[in-house]
């Protein structure tokens, strides 16, 4: 009976606390999560196929929505031509960054911004039962490619500026590296402040306000120079709430318009401790986590 | 008993959830808002008990007794307020990744399954999740057709299967990385009873083929009966019983029938009567008469009602037996969920 057979095997490797095969680390699970990883994504888009009507139309609504956003810019930058010192093409790259940062952002990471469903349906038991870190089942349940509009809008809109940019003399091709890194940046820093946000789901369970006052707001707001906005607003979109730190810091040294090369270190610096403190809050979460009746 | 012999163990385990408490009179519901007064829920309270490996144990009592949130903290779900759990020796909280490759959670209520893509996507998902190999996933397919025939709905996907086909789904893809424990939270719930009836088969086999030590929670109170060599009654957050099935009747006190078919209706014998030890009718119980509880004379048959901790079966059929030739004889246990409800009546 292989009851017997089993309790016959009970060796060193069974013993309690001891390490058991396919629970390996390091590289080798790093690899190994990757793949993973990309097995659940490509199951994510297939699933999200069946769906192919609302794929293009979400698609569309996001590019249109966006367009709106940067129409609104643009209109102020028109009557005004310049904003707090800077012009459209200047304001145009702030919008690009911090658009490809959270088109990249939303195509990897949807469904932290659905995350508020989790806590209320009891999904996240589902989550927890599986060998892998929640965060890694929990991001590879949704690749939402229709989010890639965003990121189109903010590199079409850096197409236009860009080369404006170039000529006049306020970038040089040896900035287009960094531009890229602050995008990466910015797509980490949304990354963060979304997790943040979902992690308050462990314990508040509705999150849905709080996602927009903590991420829509801001990201907003940092479409513009954060000259126009009052000293303590300026703190926050620097700091707790870091988009800022994304797209401003770097490009207004880029531009000339102050700061030292340390502008482009910042957002490296912002990501590195943004990550540690949100996976360390969602870490907690999930202990807390309360689940629901049956 | 030997460490490596116990399958699942549970000592002390107590959750407690914090809730507000409800504010009535004038403007409640603002007064609600900025209210701190909280009190505490125990949804389970110092439950402490050892399944050995290879058991089939039944998880039961009513609704809110604390059924799930013990199965969510044996599962790493939920981390116990106080009290520990090991299983397999492993600690749910502490080694949730490890812990689940060794065990199988199935939740009636709630698929686990892709739901928009074809169930053999699923399935391959959890092949890889797992680290199942390709020959044994091929074995895995073929075995599970014979079992629980997943080959009819392999390439439909999950949102089209009936229920039962969910469940079947369900159930195997929770055995495919073939785990020594398996939780199952209501696996029949909504089922028709041929449903029912596979999906208990296919668990009897795997408990005592495969010697999986199986824990389930249900309100089916056939699926205990068929399965369960050992019951453990939650109620309230406290294990109010913890044995076998037998011995749960016994102590409920509630009566088995006793049902015979006589060759020719015994004259005079009416329900409400009681049944001396002798098989002489009597209008009055003494001496340990037994009551006879239904007479059906086109059919012959006159039922007699028990308790078990008194008598045994063979001492009311041999009085039966006085009152005429027996042709047929068969008995009936109490219903189990009137057991269950005597019991926490009990309480």
């Amino acid at each position: 009976m292989r009851a017997a057979r089993r309790n016959s095997e009970i060796g060193p490797e069974t013993r309690p606390g001891a390490a058991r095969p396919g629970h390996r680390a390091g590289p080798r699970r790093v690899l190994a999560a990757l793949k993973l990883y990309w097995i659940l994504a490509s199951a994510s888009v297939r699933a999200a196929m069946q769906y192919k009507f609302d794929f293009v139309t979400s698609s569309i609504i996001q590019a249109v929505t966006g367009a709106i956003d940067y129409y609104f810019v643009a209109v102020i930058l028109w009557k005004f031509k310049t904003i707090a010192g800077w012009d459209i093409y200047e304001v145009g790259l702030l919008f690009a960054v911090s658009k490809i940062g959270i088109g990249i952002y939303r195509v990897f990471s949807e469904e932290l911004e659905q995350f508020e469903r989790y806590m209320v349906t009891g999904d996240f038991d589902s989550v927890l039962v599986r060998p892998w870190p929640s965060l890694l089942v929990v991001l590879s349940r949704r690749v939402d490619l229709s989010r890639l509009s965003l990121a189109l809008q903010g590199m079409g809109v850096a197409a236009v500026c860009v080369p404006q940019l170039l000529r006049s003399g306020k970038l040089t091709w040896g900035d287009i590296g960094f531009l890229a890194l602050a995008c990466a940046c910015s797509a980490v820093l949304f990354f963060v402040v979304g997790l943040a946000a979902a992690s308050a789901a462990f314990w508040i369970t509705r999150i849905d306000e709080l996602q927009v006052f903590t991420q829509n707001a801001p990201a907003t707001a940092t479409l513009h120079p954060l000259e126009i906005y009052p000293g303590w607003l300026r703190v926050v979109l620097l700091t707790a709430l870091p988009f800022g730190v994304g797209n401003y810091v770097p490009v207004r040294y880029l531009l000339g318009k102050g700061g030292t090369w340390m502008n482009l270190v910042w957002p490296l610096i912002a990501c590195a401790v943004g990550l540690t403190v949100s996976l360390k809050l969602w870490h907690a979460g999930e202990a807390a986590y309360q689940s629901t009746g049956s | 008993m030997k460490e490596s012999s116990i399958a699942i163990r549970a000592s002390g385990l107590k959750k407690s959830y914090l809730v507000p408490v409800r504010k009535t009179g004038f403007m409640a519901g603002l007064r609600q808002v900025f209210s701190q007064d909280k009190r505490e829920i125990r949804a389970v309270d110092n439950v402490s008990f050892e399944v050995p490996r290879g058991q089939f144990v039944g998880y039961i009592g009513p609704n809110g007794a604390g059924k799930s949130t013990t199965v969510k903290m044996l599962t790493g779900i939920l981390h116990p307020t106080s009290g520990s759990v090991t299983v397999n020796g492993i600690s749910p909280q502490r080694e949730r990744q490890m812990l689940s490759r060794e065990i199988g959670v199935v939740f009636g209520q709630r698929t686990q399954l892709w739901w928009d893509l074809p169930t053999v996507d699923s399935f391959d998902i959890l092949a890889a999740m797992y680290d199942v190999s390709p020959g044994d996933y091929r074995r895995f397919k073929e075995e599970f057709h014979d079992l629980l025939g997943i080959g009819e709905f392999l390439n439909t996907p999950v949102r089209r299967l009936s229920l039962g086909q969910r469940m079947r789904a369900d159930l195997a893809a929770a055995m495919l990385h073939r785990p020594e424990v398996l939780f199952l939270d209501e696996p029949t719930i909504g089922l028709d009873v041929v449903g029912k009836g596979k999906i208990r088969e296919f668990l009897k086999r795997i408990n005592e083929r495969e010697g999986v030590t199986i824990l389930l929670t249900t309100h089916d109170l056939r699926d205990i009966e068929e399965l369960c060599d050992r019951v453990l009654v939650i109620n309230h957050g406290n294990l109010v019983y913890d044995g076998d099935l037998a011995n749960l009747r016994d102590r409920a006190g509630l009566p088995t029938a006793l049902s015979v078919k006589y060759a020719v209706m015994p004259p005079g014998i009416r329900a409400g009567q009681y049944l001396a030890r002798n098989g002489q009718p009597s209008p009055t119980p003494r001496d340990g008469a037994w009551m006879v509880t239904r007479v059906d004379a086109p059919n012959r048959t006159v039922e007699v009602a028990f308790d078990r901790t008194r008598s045994t079966a063979p001492a009311v059929l041999m009085a039966m037996q006085e009152l005429g030739e027996v042709r047929d004889v068969s008995l009936t246990e109490p219903l189990i969920d009137d057991i269950i409800k005597r019991l926490l009546d009990d309480q």
